[in-house]
């Protein structure tokens, strides 16, 4: 079980959060101007890398904020984790 | 040794945005995961926007405070006593020698999200939605009967 | 035999227990299976697939061969026990297994003599015919009911299993003597220390020696410190989270305890692994582990046999063997596969007779050995039969070298090295705070190399490697021939490695032959995964407390002990329990739910809604957050009014419905579904926080604070307004709310309606609202549950998400255009709408199906255009029996379904007979929604 460091609460068990998909994923700002291509990249593309992974998470049974982390997906080692809209 | 106990009616309030309204009620700002108190009225720093009043009679709040009653859709129980932490380790992950008098968080006590709040060196508030708090009680018990023989 | 002194066993404590239904005595501190060996019992099983004659081959958790089953009353029978681990108890009851009559005589040994048809694999080349079916139709059921084991238990399990969370400085693995130094100096650094061992007694090899095992008494007394014996490290989780499996046993029934332990340091002493040695029969009760023979003397003052013969790779064996012979065994000769063997003249001093570059022909004997053949090795390390010699014994040591014991390393994705001088796989790289100490990291010196034991053991016959699941060095070899040379193909193919001791018996040596077989070094090769559990776990202590009603949390909603009282019948939703019905003495469920119609149709329904979700959105910009977020106009709606709400997916379909009342500029009050409750708030949570963190709107949960009462029906009002203060009910209009008193409680009180007749759900705090339940029983309301409420609203065409929907329905699918707030430039979904494809005249549409033979349709069933038609159009979401209109009625999602109203449809359920139903507007019941404003 990962212990996830919130950045608010500090390192809590893994069964606190919830994963919630790829970070970064900027929702467009003007979606009617956005391509049908655009948008279905926006909807279902995402990266699988092997290797480091930037994600959100959601300390759903405490604090309830998102965050993003980087998680390394072969080893799981969760690298850094920031306040949405901060840059480790 | 460790008694549980059925909490007293409480009156709850979740107060979000703007910590100000606290201060009407005579209470300081506690800092994230701390409890603070101002007489029988306790707020609890929850999230970083999310403080919880609790009170036996209804506070004044000041008009416009953004606070929502929840008070009807919470129950819980009182354990009181030096073996309290081992009983809450049946069931909640965290490491509860950091977690001195007067924090607070939620957390999980096996299958159900609880209100962990640490009111003196042995006594623990332990609450959870309404709904859940029978689960809650029974699984506490049942824990609590196998740590006494 | 038993020894007449010494051992770690309390003589004065004698203990009766019975073995396959014959009554025997040990004493306080035996196994089960010291006991039996004290009692002269060899035979102790039946081997899985060729019923060979097995006994016992280890001492310790390793054991392959001595399954037994325990039978400690109703719910208590444990198969598959190993008879090392069970701690001898007064009242003991065992039975060997996988035997019929009896273990000396077992009908099913005659599939001995069908061995050659029943190698490893053979499943995949054997008993193929005659026909397509005769595999599945006539061997696997019959091979199926051979197979197996033990029998599981039938009863529940009446005991109890305790879970406990734990945190500590240093974890220490294995209580032998590096894992107690490890503790002491742990412990001496101020570390919360656990130290746990699954044995009953902590010490590990100390325990061949007799006394007190140094540094445990220091240990005992430091409070820092938690000894577990009994307890197995089963499970090495990310970010040292060890799962440790406690055996308490205790008499009030706490049977076992699941430790999850998160330690900042592991240290891992689980020591090393002595091999077997493969030669042919070398499965025969009385052939035993070198190490383990000395343990039986030592520990438990148990001679496993009288006169022995060593057969050693290892110098190690030389240890057991003298240890054997001072507790007064005979050792007829030391069977040396080594040219120079180092420990041969000392042997020879102490009056043994010492054979180097020897090794096994065959053992000989029935069901207990008699006797080997020793014979010289050939060049290639076979022994070489022909020149054989007997040798009467009736027990064999094999002392075949070590494998230090790294299944928890390899867990914690440890990587393993080979290590050349130390002939043995040690740890490697680890990405854990874990370090090894002993035997596990440093093995026990090399031996006679595991790659010649395995090359000289290829064409040997019956030369068992993984003794639990017969399969043997010419399986392996065999494997190899037909292709299958990664290690995971071998293992899998042959199942070696796969029993119950995962390996640790046969793995290095299963490995070694492989590599031998296809001409690699072990390296080359390479080992297989070890997965958890170490050892079998039981499934109480995985599911701890949480069985029988604690399985899962069981939520009734305010008025449930009103309707159980009532004699309601439930339904789960959920976690919830909601009353279905209740139905009156004598009535029928069907009769219930009529009846629960009519009144609502009639006269007034009492319905409880508090399941519902129900969330308050405060903040200057509540408004902005909700408009943003929902399809719906929110700037627009005044305080005081509500509106029908949809929520969609980004991808444009619809996620959940609800009622969202404005009750002030800067406060809602939003309705959910039951089940989409906990879905909505994270979604929203998530665009406040994470896509609109400018706007100070914020979410809170009330599902729970209010108690919901849905009072509706023609006569809903008039039964309402006595109970009202504080409020002009007459003036209230539809889809409205306002604060009252009601029945004497603070309210929110809302006209609203599900069910097409006028209607209010009274929001109270819901330890208020039995009583009000109780009120509006009294002034006539009748009460129904969820299955009327789903035929009332279904006669008006009102969807249910989840029932009408299924994640690829859109509002304009159902009709619900309407509810999308006009020239909002976006909300959640608005883009994906716009597509073309979300747009095409012949998407499933929503549409009223009526049935034309009277028949109630299935739910589910598939729409045909015509009787002939193979390709399905649509299908039936919801179908009922309509008490108002006295006669069934169906919804139904159909392709282009708006533009064909008066078509017939054909429902069909596979090989159903069709049944045809008539394309109606989805709406049954007063369709011109006079009756709700009435």
């Amino acid at each position: 079980m990962l212990l996830i460091t919130c950045p608010w609460c500090g390192p809590r068990p893994e069964i606190e959060f919830r994963h919630a998909g790829e970070a970064h994923i900027a929702r467009p700002a003007d979606p009617a101007a956005v391509s049908d291509a655009a948008w279905a990249a926006y909807l279902y593309e995402r990266s699988n890398p092997r290797g480091e992974h930037a994600e959100r998470w959601r300390h759903a049974h405490g604090c309830g904020r998102f965050f993003n982390a980087r998680r390394h997906t072969l080893t799981d080692r969760i690298s850094a984790t920031t306040k949405p809209g901060e840059t480790p | 040794m460790v008694e549980i106990v059925p909490l007293p009616p409480l009156r709850r309030y979740v107060l979000r945005g703007d910590p100000a309204p606290l201060g009407a009620l005579g209470l300081k700002v506690p800092p994230l995961l701390q409890a603070a108190a101002a007489g029988a009225v306790h707020v609890l720093a929850l999230g970083p926007d999310e403080w919880w009043v609790m009170a036996e009679a209804p506070p004044a709040w000041p008009g416009g405070a953004w606070v929502t009653e929840v008070s009807a859709g919470r129950a819980g129980v009182s354990l009181a006593g030096p073996d309290a932490p081992l009983l809450l380790a049946e069931g909640c992950p965290l490491d509860l020698t950091h977690f001195p008098a007067g924090a607070c968080t939620r957390t999980l006590f096996g299958k159900v999200e609880i209100l962990l709040w640490r009111r003196g060196e042995a006594l623990w508030h332990v609450e959870t939605a309404r709904s859940f708090a029978p689960h809650l009680a029974a699984h506490l018990a049942e824990a609590r009967a196998d740590l006494l023989a | 035999m038993r020894l007449p002194s010494g051992g770690r066993i309390d003589r004065g404590k004698p203990l009766r227990f019975t073995f396959d239904g014959r009554a025997y005595s040990g004493v306080a501190g035996d196994t089960l299976a010291s006991a039996l060996l004290a009692n002269g019992v060899h035979l102790l099983g039946r081997s899985f697939k060729y019923h060979r004659p097995r006994g016992l081959l280890s001492a310790g958790a390793e054991e392959p061969n001595a399954l037994v089953e325990l039978d400690c009353g109703p719910g208590r029978r444990e198969p598959n026990t190993r008879a090392t681990m069970v701690p001898l108890v007064e009242g003991l009851t065992a039975r060997s297994q996988n035997r019929f009559p009896s273990l000396r005589l077992d009908l099913a040994a005659a599939a001995s003599l069908f061995g050659p048809l029943l190698p490893a694999g053979f499943y995949y080349k054997t008993f193929l015919g005659p026909g397509r079916e005769a595999w599945h139709r006539r061997w696997e059921p019959l091979i199926r009911r051979m197979a197996g084991l033990g029998r599981a238990p039938e009863a529940p399990d009446p005991d109890r299993y305790a879970h406990r969370y734990a945190h500590c400085e240093t974890l220490v693995i294995g209580a032998g003597r590096a894992g107690i130094a490890a503790a002491l100096a742990a412990a001496e650094a101020g570390d919360r220390v656990i130290l746990c061992d699954e044995q009953p007694e902590l010490g590990g090899r100390r325990l061949l020696s007799a006394g007190e095992v140094p540094g445990l008494a220091a240990l005992r007394a430091n409070p820092r410190v938690t000894l577990l014996p009994r307890t197995t490290a089963f499970h090495y989780g990310l970010q040292n989270f060890v799962s440790l499996a406690e055996i308490l046993d205790r008499p009030d029934g706490l049977r076992e305890r699941l430790w999850q332990v998160r330690a900042v340091r592991v240290v891992l002493a689980t020591g090393a692994l002595e091999r077997p040695l493969p030669f042919r029969d070398n499965d025969r009760p009385g052939v035993m582990l070198a190490d383990a023979a000395r343990a039986y003397a030592a520990r438990w003052a148990v001679l496993p046999g009288r006169q022995a013969v060593l057969l050693a790779a290892h110098d190690s064996g030389y240890e057991a063997a003298f240890a054997l012979q001072e507790a007064g065994a005979r050792i007829a000769a030391i069977l040396d596969l080594r040219a120079a063997p180092p420990l041969a003249d000392t042997a020879r001093a102490r009056g043994i007779e010492v054979r180097a570059a020897h090794g096994i022909a065959a053992t000989r004997g029935g069901v207990r050995v008699s006797g080997v053949l020793a014979a010289p090795l050939r060049p290639d390390g076979s022994p070489d039969a022909a020149r054989a010699t007997p040798i009467s014994c009736d027990l064999v040591l094999m002392a075949g070298g070590w494998t230090p014991n790294l299944a928890l390393f390899s867990q914690a994705r440890g990587k393993l090295r080979w290590d050349a001088a130390a002939d043995a796989f040690l740890p490697g790289e680890v990405a854990e705070a874990l370090t090894c100490t002993g035997a596990c990291a440093t093995g026990r010196g090399p031996g006679h190399p595991v790659a010649a034991i395995a090359a000289g053991a290829l064409t040997a016959r019956h030369a068992f490697v993984d003794p639990q699941n017969d399969v043997t060095t010419r399986d392996i070899a065999l494997a190899v021939q037909e292709g299958f040379r990664a290690i995971e193909h071998v293992k899998r193919y042959t199942t070696t490695g796969m029993a119950t001791d995962q390996g640790k018996v046969g793995g290095m040596l299963g490995l070694a032959t492989a590599a031998a077989a296809s001409g690699r070094t072990v390296p080359e090769t390479g080992h297989t995964t070890f997965r958890p559990p170490y050892t079998p776990v039981s499934f109480g202590t995985l599911a701890g407390r949480h069985r029988g009603p604690l399985f899962d949390p069981i939520r009734t909603p305010p008025s449930h002990e009103w309707a159980e009282a009532r004699g309601a019948v439930f339904e789960p939703v959920g976690q919830w329990q909601r009353a279905r019905a209740y139905p009156q003495a004598g009535e029928a469920l069907r009769e219930a739910v009529a009846r629960e119609c009519l009144a609502v149709r009639q006269q007034a329904g009492l319905l409880d809604a508090s399941t519902l979700g129900k969330i308050e959105i405060t903040g200057p910009d509540a408004a902005e957050l909700l408009e943003r977020c929902y399809v719906n106009a929110v700037h627009s709606l005044r305080p005081g009014r509500c509106r029908y709400a949809l929520l969609l997916r980004e991808d444009g379909f619809l996620f959940d419905d609800g009622v969202l009342a404005r009750l002030a500029e800067d406060r809602f009050h939003l309705t959910t579904t039951t089940g989409g409750a906990a879905h909505v708030l994270h979604l929203l949570e998530d665009y406040a926080q994470t896509e609109f963190p400018e706007l100070r709107a914020w979410l809170t949960s009330t599902t729970e604070h209010w108690g919901v009462a849905a009072l509706q029906g023609p006569a809903a009002r008039e039964m309402l307004a006595p109970l009202v203060r504080g409020c002009d009910l007459a003036a209230l209009p539809h889809m409205a709310v306002t604060e009252a008193e009601v029945a004497g409680i603070p309210a929110r009180l809302f006209r609203v309606s599900f069910t097409g007749e006028p209607g209010y759900e009274i929001n109270v705090p819901s330890d208020r609202l039995p009583a009000l339940w109780e009120a509006l029983i009294d002034a006539g309301a009748t009460p129904y549950g969820t299955d009327a409420m789903h035929v009332l609203r279904a006669e008006k065409g009102y969807v249910i998400v989840g029932q009408e929907t299924d994640g690829t329905v859109t509002p304009l699918d159902l009709g619900l255009g309407w509810a999308i707030g006009k020239g909002k430039r976006d909300f959640i979904g608005k883009r994906s709408l716009a597509r073309a494809e979300m747009q095409r005249p012949d998407r499933r549409q929503l549409v009223g199906l009526a049935p034309l033979d009277g028949r109630l349709p299935e739910e589910g069933a598939q729409l045909l255009a015509t009787s002939g038609a193979r390709v399905a159009e649509g299908h039936v979401t919801s179908a009922y029996a309509s008490a108002a209109l006295g006669k069934p009625i169906a919804l139904g999602l159909l392709a282009g379904g708006r533009a064909r109203h008066g078509e017939t449809v054909q429902a069909t359920r596979l090989d159903c007979p069709r049944q045809p139903l008539l394309v109606v507007p989805p709406v049954f019941w007063d369709p011109e929604g006079k009756r709700l404003h009435g």
